[in-house]
């Protein structure tokens, strides 16, 4: 997943909660919206990936 | 009937052993590559992407990998389909297909065998190094019953398919870690240019210390169909503009979507996936520019979405502004 093109927003939810956002822009069009904090996962956790062979 | 009155029936039938097309026996879902609900042709695909349903695309590097599928029917492997993995461009850098079934807790104690079918493009000259282990996370650390075995280019073949296959326990420290993750890589390392491929089929990931005969995880393509679904479900028709499901505007700004999963997801999904997205009145409508999750549940999503023009309290369609549209949902591993 390309990780260039990420924008925070907050939004907030049908009980007034608000929440942070990471809309990644894939180009084309595409898009991918996840939570900052599962964005932020994601992130740390590709940075530690190395495939074995 | 049973499996074994099946088998029976069709030796009978045809004088000789038949493949066991069993639910289940396969751990790895869509080791056939038949489904592929993100797009058959992905070109310039990047680091850690999803591309045929289960499969991960993982590179060092840039250049410009492109995944396919495409049909070799005609091969005789049992399979309709196999996954193309080429480096069309770039400098010369690990290519590695990464897939993370789940399943190996209830192998412990017991051999498991890895199979499947490779066929190298003309301009190949890499060799191919196989790896599977087990892991309790996706990026976690990768424990027992690791094989790596190189497979050299030589014995590789551009025009028919290499059958390759091997054996491993798994042992108790799968289970002292709680790795249910299977872990199969397969990679090659060589600069991108034309015909610079290698293409992957029927994989398959069993207990037992021999190789059987190709049988997809779900046993019928709707059964696969549905087990790629509790990881990830796009709605997507190819043609008019899709309706995907209904939404409820909270001001002229914001219009909440629910959508409703074709299969129960394996957790709740985390992220969504969409394109060319719009909400639909019987004399209005506007564009979705931005959705995310605002509740979920393995079942069922409500997306928070950007629009214009829409009126407080309406109910509308969520639709697609094109065939293009899609709204994808994952709860991949």
């Amino acid at each position: 997943m390309t990780m260039d093109n990420v924008t925070f927003v907050t939004l907030a939810g049908l009980d007034g909660t608000e929440q942070e956002h990471a809309i990644i822009d894939r180009g084309n069009g595409e898009f991918t919206s996840m939570l900052k904090s599962t964005y932020d996962e994601m992130i740390a956790a590709q940075a530690n990936f190395t495939p074995t062979l | 009937m049973t499996r074994a009155r099946d088998t029976a029936d069709a030796q009978d039938n045809l004088g000789g052993a038949v493949a066991p097309f069993v639910a289940g026996k396969n751990f790895q879902i869509n080791g056939g590559f038949d489904i592929w609900q993100r797009g058959t042709t992905l070109n310039a695909v990047t680091h850690s992407t999803y591309t045929a349903d289960q499969w991960i695309a993982v590179s060092d590097s840039i250049g410009t990998i492109n995944i396919t599928q495409q049909n070799i029917a005609a091969q005789g492997l049992g399979v309709n389909y196999c996954m193309r993995v080429e480096k069309s461009a770039g400098a010369s850098n690990r290519v590695v297909m990464v897939s993370v079934p789940e399943g190996a807790l209830s192998c412990v104690g017991k051999t498991v065998t890895l199979s499947g079918y490779l066929r190298k493009g003309s301009a190949l000259t890499s060799n191919v190094t196989v790896d599977i282990g087990t892991r309790a996370t996706r990026y976690g650390t990768q424990y027992d019953g690791i094989v790596s075995s190189t497979i050299s280019n030589a014995s590789l073949n551009s025009s028919t398919f290499t059958k390759f296959s091997y054996s491993f326990n798994v042992t108790t420290t799968t289970s002292t870690n709680n790795a249910n993750l299977f872990e199969l890589e397969i990679l090659y390392t060589q600069a991108g240019g034309a015909n610079v491929y290698l293409e992957i089929a029927a994989i398959q990931i069993e207990v037992g210390s021999a190789a059987t005969p190709f049988s997809r995880a779900g046993g019928t393509l709707a059964g696969e169909l549905a087990a790629c679904q509790r990881y990830y479900f796009r709605t997507q028709t190819g043609t008019g503009t899709p309706y995907m499901g209904v939404t409820v505007a909270g001001s002229s700004t914001t219009t909440y979507a629910n959508v409703i999963m074709k299969q129960t997801m394996r957790s709740t999904p985390t992220a969504v996936d969409f394109s060319l997205l719009r909400w639909q009145a019987i004399n209005n409508s506007g564009n979705i520019t931005a959705a995310s999750i605002a509740d979920a549940t393995p079942e069922n999503v409500l997306l928070n979405c950007t629009t214009t023009g829409a009126t407080t309290a309406a109910m509308n369609y969520l639709i697609g502004q094109s065939a293009a549209a899609y709204v994808g949902f994952s709860a991949e591993l």
